[in-house]
């Protein structure tokens, strides 16, 4: 009996073993980033402390006060002064992007500027958000005294009503809803998805009462296709008219009668410059790259770019395209460690790879996070895929009038800019980002926004309907053969 | 060590063959292997959820590599919780706490009364088809959770368009229909934990009471209640933690407005999974663990 158990219990011990030996390595923690982190983290918590008090006080302040309107030339003063001392205070380039407190501080000028209080006070403001400025870089931006202030106006006649809006996680500025929500006297119920097949499938069910939700352009060409939109009224919508031409009419929505355009990103190549010394300039360096690399939990992407270096279209019906791309995916995957479903910058972070391919955003948080630049993002030089997010209203909104003044809200250039500095993501916007509200160093970034010549190799996902049960076992097949 | 195992020798006499003698080492070589893969499957399954709760105090955005110790996550939460200005996502985290909480209150209290009912009717009474009851009882236990979830919504949605067609009222899933998806798995667990305490109890105890002069009301509230109500509240905690934790069934329940903290943390997962959701979680792990210990507790005892 002694003896059964003791044999049983070996054997046990021996399989978990044995499961073990086929898991990967456990997480390292870096012991380098401990002992510099610590200074930084500690700044980094007196400036979020300081910023955190002064956005509290400055708030408490203007929701007590009634909202009076200010005359432009005192707000634009008040607010020269206020970032012209910000500026004198601000050390000079920092190589960081800037993070969260550029929006904070920006959100209480506006906020004590409206209540037309006295310079002086604008002054004191200053000198909170100035000790908060060492983690900006918006020293020549601020310099030509943009107009931070928003002039939207609510349409009259929404108080204390409900919006009801779907959302992906992190895609819209930190204060922009509540700003909405005091400026419109209304409440926002704000939800988070995680990609498009939920919204789809969501509405698919019977709309639960969203009034506005947002998509990719695939994703609206399905919904459109089935109706599950409604159409917008643009004349709803003045601040249409501030939305980039590059955006508009695209394939998916010709003549924009279901989207507005939002913000936009791309998917590309990050990579940790300590370990790959060579600069990444092709695809073919990624598929050729000697150390492990993640790929993306993105079947249109993936076999978008597979197609691409075939010389198809990326969102290509034919059946026998889409085989060549798998087995060109399959033949070009001996590195990929892992096909990581968006976590490739955690992958990066710990280590476990050298190279992910990645969405822009993320990798920007990434830079963000860890207050280091050895993390590059870049876009191999046949081009990737992008794609682009649009505010939609679906059929059954329980309030789709308020959902266009949001959407019109949303398309404010001082809104629109808040957004992206908060998000780090480019905006279809071209009033926000001529407003010089963005800082130099978002603008030229190469995670948030890319310039024309790269912008010109990047394609969009389509629809590819029929053809969608080909790529879904061309990419179950890709997943089984990887590596082989 | 000889005395406290059966010695076989004794047993089955001196005829026994060398190789079924008692041999030290092998009870030993046993008992510490047993220990050890014990220890090592805690392990297993413990390991990653302290991952979770050392990342909590992670003084840094990333849940991914560690940049010191703070509290700073917790601060934040109580902070929210205590009515002060808060990050966006923040405070969307904490109404989805206050959701989960709701959801949870009435699905324990609507489960408990009626999971209580079904355990003493199969218990202590005796109608036809009391065996089907038995099985169909069990049913929600056993069925995956998907199946439940999709099941649910596709219910919902015919008794949505029913009331539509017949009345005109354009219902949407809500708080109402995630409680009522939570009521029906948890009336199953709340019945078999009260079950279990029924069995235990004397059914004497009821009769003496009836011999006694008592009506059923009144022997049921007297006598009946009070034993169970240990079992009862076993039950009610469970229920409790079951729909704090759930997410599938909820998933596919909710409506606008109605996030519960499972969903929300879901939500997330695409962009940021900052330590804010690790506090979070380290902060109901600690309450469900208290409300599972105090529920094993009061089964326990006589």
């Amino acid at each position: 009996m002694n003896k059964s158990i003791f044999a049983l219990s070996l054997f046990v011990v021996g399989m978990s073993l044995a499961a073990c030996g086929g898991t990967s390595t456990p997480t390292k923690v870096p012991a380098t980033s401990l002992a510099t982190a610590l200074p930084q983290a500690a700044t980094a918590e007196a400036t979020n402390e300081a910023t955190k008090e002064a956005s509290a006080a400055a708030t408490k302040e203007a929701t007590v006060k009634a909202t009076t309107k200010a005359t432009m030339a005192a707000t634009m003063e008040a607010t020269a002064e206020s970032t012209m001392a910000a500026t004198k205070e601000a050390t000079a380039k920092s190589t960081t992007a800037p993070t969260k407190e550029p929006t904070a501080k920006s959100t209480t000028s506006v906020k004590v500027e409206k209540t037309a209080e006295s310079v002086a006070v604008a002054m004191a403001t200053a000198e909170v958000a100035a000790t908060a400025a060492p983690m900006m870089a918006t020293a020549e931006s601020t310099a030509a005294a943009p107009n931070m202030v928003s002039t939207w106006k609510c349409p009259t006649g929404f108080s204390g009503q409900t919006l009801s809006v779907y959302n992906w996680a992190d895609y819209i500025g930190e204060t922009t809803v509540r700003d909405f929500e005091k400026l419109c006297g209304v409440k926002v119920n704000y939800e988070f998805f995680e990609n498009n097949e939920q919204v789809i499938s969501r509405l698919r069910q019977g709309n639960p009462g969203y009034d506005v939700i947002f998509a990719n352009t695939y994703a609206i060409q399905i919904m459109i296709r089935d109706g599950l939109l409604e159409k917008i009224d643009l004349s709803k919508i003045p601040n249409f008219k501030n939305i980039s031409p590059r955006w508009l009419n695209m394939s998916q929505d010709p003549k924009n009668e279901y989207s507005v355009p939002y913000l936009w990103g791309s998917i590309g190549v990050a990579y940790d410059k300590t370990k790959v010394k060579t600069p990444i300039t092709s695809w073919n360096d990624v598929f050729n790259y000697d150390g492990p690399v993640a790929w993306q939990e993105d079947q249109r992407a993936m076999m978008g770019v597979a197609l691409k270096m075939l010389d198809y279209s990326n969102s290509s019906t034919d059946p026998k395209e889409i085989n060549e791309a798998k087995d060109f995916l399959i033949k070009n995957s001996k590195n990929v460690k892992v096909i990581a479903a968006d976590d490739g910058q955690a992958l990066l972070e710990r280590g476990e790879v050298d190279i992910a391919i990645e969405y822009s955003g993320d990798i920007y948080q990434l830079g963000v996070t860890c207050k280091c630049d050895k993390y590059v993002y870049t876009i191999p030089k046949e081009g990737s895929v992008a794609d682009m997010a649009a505010a939609l209203i679906p059929k059954d909104a329980l309030n789709a009038a308020l959902g266009h003044a949001f959407i019109d809200y949303l398309n404010d250039p001082v809104v629109a800019a808040q957004i992206v500095n908060f998000v780090a993501y480019g905006t279809t916007n071209q009033a926000a980002i001529d407003s010089g509200i963005i800082p130099k160093d978002m603008l030229n970034n190469s995670a948030v926004f890319l310039d024309a010549a790269t912008l010109k190799t990047m394609y969009f996902t389509e629809d590819v309907a029929a053809a969608e049960q080909s790529y879904n076992d061309a990419w179950d097949e890709l997943k089984i053969n990887i590596g082989k | 060590m000889a005395n406290t195992v059966l010695n076989r020798t004794a047993v089955l006499g001196a005829e026994t063959q060398p190789s079924q003698r008692y041999n030290p080492f092998y009870d030993q070589a046993g008992r510490a292997t047993f220990w050890f893969v014990s220890v090592a499957g805690y392990f297993f399954l413990w390991a990653p959820i302290m991952l979770l709760v050392v990342f909590s105090f992670n003084n840094s955005r990333s849940v991914n590599a560690w940049h010191g110790f703070t509290f700073h996550w917790y601060e934040n939460i109580f902070s929210t919780a205590t009515g002060n200005e808060s990050s966006f996502t923040n405070s969307l985290l904490m109404t989805s706490v206050v959701n989960s909480l709701i959801v949870g209150f009435f699905a324990t209290v609507i489960a408990t009364i009626l999971g209580t009912m079904v355990a003493l009717s199969l218990v202590r009474g005796h109608f036809p088809g009391k065996k089907y009851l038995d099985g169909l009882l069990l049913l929600p236990v056993i069925i995956p959770e998907i199946t439940q979830g999709v099941s649910l919504a596709m219910f919902f949605r015919l008794i949505y368009d029913f009331i539509d067609r017949s009345t005109g009222l354009h219902a949407l899933p809500g708080f109402g229909s995630i409680i009522i998806g939570h009521v029906v798995f948890n009336i199953s667990y709340v019945a078999i934990v009260v079950r279990a305490r029924l069995a235990d109890m004397n059914p004497r105890l009821e009769e003496a009471a009836y011999d006694l002069g008592a009506t059923g009301w009144q022997t049921f509230w007297r006598i009946t209640f009070p034993l169970m109500m240990p079992g009862i509240v076993a039950g009610a905690l469970l229920a409790f933690t079951l729909s704090l934790d759930d997410f599938v069934v909820t998933f596919f329940l909710s409506g606008v407005g109605t996030t519960t903290m499972p969903v929300f943390v879901y939500g997330l997962i695409k962009k940021t999974v900052t330590p804010d959701i690790n506090a979070v979680s380290t902060l109901m792990l600690i309450v469900s663990t208290m409300l599972i210990g105090i529920s094993l507790l009061l089964q326990n005892r006589k």
